[in-house]
């Protein structure tokens, strides 16, 4: 579904990915772990088409490489970026409906949404009882909730989701991940970037370690937790506890 | 949908009342003013599209623009030349000012949205100070230091708009025309990308909006706007100078929408009325004007940076709304 080859990313001079290469599979939820400064986010911002670029990225057997971002969004490959990004002067309802125009373009004419935003309130609730409010008086968590539900408008093939959990209490991020879940049992590829590794984990198939502009190691989620060299660069915790 | 229907329902039944209650007491305006003060609504009325068009621009979109006088020059000179030089009737010349402002927007936003935020308002400073030197300097289009004179009033069907009543009525239907579009902007998934690039242009893009191509739309929109100010204006006036379309100018639309608030139209409205009239009862102080304005600006932007329709509004949630929800609730 996604093909990642070779791929090197710069800021200005500096090369920030140094010939990275993955791919998501249909139907999987694909983690992508490490540290900060790893690369993570350079990865999803190079593949939606805001980071300069070479090597190739392949989505759905087209080549998306030199697509504008807004080319890229519009093949339905949806990314939410890292941090709350929600429109916080549009209400709830608005800022979903934004998000329709990933599928549709700029258009003058509202279509009906109607079923679209119904799929949304069923799997984020808190959203439908708050559609009215402004974005920016809705909780960290429900903002989170408001801009994964904003990719959904745009029925996206493959999301990517840029470290949701980031800022959020821990049973929030429970209940979020129980959706991210959700999501993809509903048919929607997910690729994760996580900081929280033992989360990214548990709920992925397989998953990438990132390390310094490259990728380090990959393999099954499973097999990954209990990985010597995973558990001590990002499980560190639980392995000292497993010693005691 | 039923429910999608109803809120655009709820939507749309108070404002049409609006705009009725707008259209009554306004069309009664001309037989209680005197003539004098009919000139300086109608003025005042040509403002207001050009503020409106910073509504568009910096109020949905987010982009501040200092060349609004400019492009309001650029409607009215298309206009004089049309129907001076060319003999165009004046629906055809206000038709050809409207788009030929637009297009000029619509080109020279692709290319300054290159650049984003502030180096886009600072391309707008260059472009109204290219904007003046060419209205001052080039004669055979704009008449030069001497300007165009004796610009035929607005005819329609034989009949022509050449008292102040008449001119009144067809400025005040063209006011009445862009607020109704405006609303459906509002409304409409185009305004929504306006208001998503203005509220977070990063997430807009994740999310498929073409934010050059949207920025510039709604740069043209506003320019569009001020191309039927110009044209409007020049069948009022008759004569256009240099002297009108300045950097000054674009700077007053500015402070007027500051004044009246960015979060809808009806700041305008507010901000508009307010600086044109006080314009007029204050014109003996003219010579501190400036400096009113400089102080006023100032104090308002510390107390409240969202004008008086935001500080209003404010006002509304805190005593007025918790009142009427509370019989409700118990």
């Amino acid at each position: 579904m996604l093909d990642v080859k070779g791929l090197h990313s710069f800021y200005g001079t500096i090369e920030a990915l140094h010939g990275v290469e993955i791919e998501v599979n249909d139907r999987e939820i694909v983690a992508l772990i490490g540290s900060n400064g790893a690369g993570k986010t350079t990865l999803l911002n190079s593949i939606s088409g805001h980071v300069t670029k070479t090597g190739s990225i392949h989505f759905q057997g087209k080549d998306i490489t030199k697509l504008a971002p807004h080319k890229i969004s519009r093949s339905s490959l949806l990314q939410v970026p890292e941090g709350h990004h929600v429109f916080p002067g549009l209400t709830v309802e608005q800022n979903l409906l934004v998000g329709t125009t990933a599928e549709k373009g700029i258009r003058l004419r509202a279509g009906d949404n109607r079923e679209l935003l119904d799929m949304v309130y069923e799997i984020f609730p808190r959203l439908l009882e708050r559609r009215k409010q402004l974005a920016w008086s809705l909780s960290g968590g429900e903002q989170q909730m408001l801009a994964i539900g904003r990719a959904l408008m745009g029925k996206p093939k493959l999301l990517m989701l840029d470290e949701p959990s980031m800022g959020l209490a821990p049973l929030i991020i429970d209940e979020l991940f129980e959706k991210i879940v959700e999501i993809n049992k509903n048919g929607t590829p997910v690729l994760l970037v996580e900081q929280n590794a033992h989360l990214a984990l548990s709920v992925s198939e397989r998953a990438y370690i990132m390390e310094r502009g490259n990728i380090t190691l990959s393999g099954k989620s499973a097999d990954l937790l209990h990985d010597s060299r995973v558990t001590e660069a990002y499980l560190g915790k639980q392995k000292k506890e497993q010693e005691n | 949908m039923t429910a999608l229907v109803e809120g655009l329902k709820s939507i749309k039944k108070p404002f049409l009342i609006t705009i009725l209650i707008v259209l009554i007491l306004g069309s009664g305006l001309p037989f209680v003013t005197s003539s004098y003060m009919l000139r300086v609504l109608n003025i005042a009325m040509i403002a207001y599209l050009c503020v409106l068009s910073v509504y568009v621009l910096l109020g949905m979109c987010g982009q501040n623009s200092f060349a609004q006088a400019g492009l309001w020059g650029v409607g009215a000179y298309l206009t004089a030349n049309m129907t001076l030089k060319l003999g165009v009737s004046s629906v055809p010349a206000m038709i050809v000012a409207i788009a030929g402002t637009a297009l000029l927007a619509f080109i020279l936003g692709f290319a300054f949205f290159r650049l984003r935020q502030y180096y886009f308002t600072f391309a707008t400073i260059g472009l109204m100070t290219i904007l003046n030197g060419l209205f001052m300097n080039w004669t055979p289009v704009t008449g030069g230091a001497l300007g165009i004179s004796d610009i035929p009033p607005f005819q329609l069907f034989g009949f022509t708009a050449d008292n102040e009543t008449a001119k009144f009525f067809i400025i005040f239907l063209v006011c009445l025309i862009v607020n109704v579009i405006i609303k459906v902007l509002f409304h409409s998934p185009l305004g929504r990308s306006f208001m998503a690039i203005r509220d977070n242009e990063l997430a807009a893009d994740c999310l498929g909006v073409n934010s050059l191509l949207t920025k510039s739309i709604a740069f043209a929109i506003s320019g569009a706007l001020c191309g039927a100010a110009g044209a409007l204006y020049a069948f009022l006036s008759g004569y256009l100078s240099y002297q009108t379309f300045t950097y000054q100018q674009s700077t007053m639309y500015l402070i007027m929408i500051m004044l009246g608030g960015t979060i809808s139209p009806a700041g305008a409205i507010i901000g508009t009325l307010i600086i044109s009239l006080l314009q007029e009862w204050v014109r003996p102080l003219q010579n501190y004007m400036q400096f009113i304005y400089g102080i006023g600006i100032m104090i308002l932007m510390i107390i409240q940076p969202e004008g008086i329709l935001g500080g209003g509004k404010a006002l509304y949630e805190k005593y007025i709304k918790p009142r009427k929800r509370s019989p409700k609730a118990e």
